[in-house]
């Protein structure tokens, strides 16, 4: 699994399927925390003033964000003992 | 009123300067004195207006953010008085700037989204930092602006911090001293670390500059800390400040260096960058673009610190109102409020013009008077200081550089006798005027 930073966001490059996604705001930030070890709690926390959503809204955002990458190959497994 | 024309001494010869004509021309003895109106006339050109302030409507360039006042090293001769923890900005306060800044920019037809970070240390905030970096970014996808962030840190913290700098700024000023002793000397033993941020930062895309604070333990150092520079990492530029004294630096037995000294060891780092392909910066002796102020004073720039205040300058409103200035520009709240009072935008445009010393200087829209706060500041004195001496001697070297001289540059940098006697004129201009002594 490869990624580049880019000016509208990130670019995802699986290297196992060839498959290659644009990951544009607010997901590009969900992506770069959890490449640098964050919960998904603190994920949430900080994706309420990057996209000024309310708690229960940026939870969801990043739960249905990392479905999405799982489904699509882009995450192997969910690591996340604080939920 | 006829565009000034300013004369120095350079051995047998003078330079000739009139900047707003952009003409430089090196003469004899005769034809200054001899022919001083035909030479005013053979210099004329297509004369600029004086560099000013706009007038109207605030335009920032930028949005400075100021995460925290905080900082995780405590520098020799750093004033700031940072402690590691301090006031953090509320994270949609920080948001709050950046949407203001980019609905100014989309409005105003802008390219670019600009956001620069100060501190303090920024990553004393981390998440602070890491928020307005992503706002910044969403909110110029969004209007289609391109994203342009700046910082300036100390580079002391880990791997997967430097990389989420390299991956997300795209100017880096990092303070990094030169070689091991005075590097830890200066800046709390930090040196392992910072040169371990200076690696990882060279292989990033960012443009990176090497902030070198000069005392007099470094500055004969120069030359061979930019080589060493040059070798072991690959900034873009490396930027020379002399030291500013402080009660810390003092204490610290820590001086300013001769400003003899360090022009003619900053002419040999010039020298030594260049061949390795790195600019090699002195900010006052910047002679590319005229300008009237050295800084984001009176430039509009708005600095948002974390107590939501809007001011002009970064350093610490204490220091300014030590000497006698509000550079408060308004306030902005956590909801978005921004209140820019047009008397306040107006005062500090007004302040960055007025500078009497430099009203004879050959220099006076190139350094623009340096710092507002340290060094050109209401009632400071009249005559001419180390910053003055140093930023004239560059910038004569550097006005000869532009004429294909650079051996007489060289040999004026490698002269006290004439170092001194073109620092310290009373007046530059070709027909006198005020005298400073």
């Amino acid at each position: 699994m490869k990624w580049a930073v880019e000016t509208r966001g990130v670019l995802l490059i699986n290297e196992a399927t060839g498959a290659v996604v644009t990951v544009e705001y607010p997901q590009a930030a969900i992506w770069d925390l959890l490449t640098r070890g964050e919960s998904n709690r603190q994920i949430a926390r900080k994706l309420c003033a990057i996209a000024s959503l309310d708690p229960d809204a940026a939870e969801a955002l990043v739960r249905e964000t990392l479905a999405a990458w799982r489904e699509a190959g882009f995450l192997a497994r969910e690591e996340d003992p604080s939920g | 009123m006829a565009p000034p024309v300013f004369a120095l001494p350079v051995f047998d010869k003078w330079l000739v300067y009139a900047p707003l004509d952009r003409v430089t021309a090196l003469v004899n003895r005769a034809a200054l004195e001899d022919f001083p109106e035909e030479l005013r006339a053979a210099l004329g050109g297509q004369a600029e207006p004086e560099p000013q302030p706009r007038q109207g409507a605030v335009c920032p360039q930028f949005l400075g953010i100021v995460p925290t006042r905080a900082c995780n090293l405590s520098c020799a001769y750093c004033g700031f008085g940072a402690t590691r923890h301090g006031q953090e900005m509320e994270l949609r306060l920080a948001a709050a700037g950046v949407d203001w800044m980019a609905e100014f920019a989309a409005r105003s037809g802008r390219p670019t989204l600009d956001v620069h970070f100060f501190g303090g240390e920024p990553f004393a905030a981390p998440d602070v930092v890491e928020v307005a970096v992503h706002r910044t970014r969403a909110a110029a996808a969004a209007r289609d602006l391109l994203p342009h962030l700046e910082m300036a840190t100390n580079g002391v913290f880990n791997e997967a911090r430097a990389r989420f700098v390299g991956d997300y700024f795209d100017t880096v000023v990092l303070s990094f001293d030169g070689f091991r002793a005075a590097h830890d000397r200066h800046r709390s033993g930090s040196f392992d670390q910072v040169a371990a941020t200076a690696r990882a930062l060279s292989a990033a895309p960012s443009d990176v500059c090497f902030r070198v604070c000069v005392a007099e333990d470094n500055v004969e150092q120069l030359p061979e800390t930019v080589d060493w520079f040059a070798e072991e990492f690959r900034p873009t530029s490396i930027g020379f400040e002399t030291l500013q004294p402080t009660p810390q630096s003092d204490r610290a037995g820590l001086r300013a260096p001769d400003p003899y000294v360090f022009a003619a060891q900053f002419r040999k780092a010039a020298r030594a960058a260049g061949r390795h392909g790195i600019d090699a910066v002195y900010g006052a002796s910047v002679i590319e673009g005229l300008r009237f102020s050295f800084c984001p004073v009176g430039n509009d720039s708005l600095i948002l610190h974390p107590d939501g205040r809007i001011s002009a300058c970064y350093l610490l409103e204490r220091d300014w109102q030590a000497r006698g200035l509000d550079l408060n520009l308004g306030r902005l709240g956590p909801d978005g409020e921004m209140e820019l009072p047009e008397e306040d935008v107006r005062r500090v445009r007004e302040l960055a013009v007025s500078k009497p010393r430099c009203g004879t200087c050959f220099c006076r829209w190139s350094c623009a008077g340096g710092c507002h706060v340290n060094h050109s500041y209401p009632g400071c004195a009249a005559c001419f200081d180390d910053f003055c001496i140093q930023t004239r001697v560059i910038t004569a070297c550097a006005l000869l550089d532009g004429l294909g001289l650079e051996s007489m540059a060289d040999g004026l940098a490698a002269d006290a006798a004439e170092m001194r006697r073109l620092a310290l004129r009373d007046s530059d201009a070709l027909d006198g005027g005020r005298r400073c002594r």
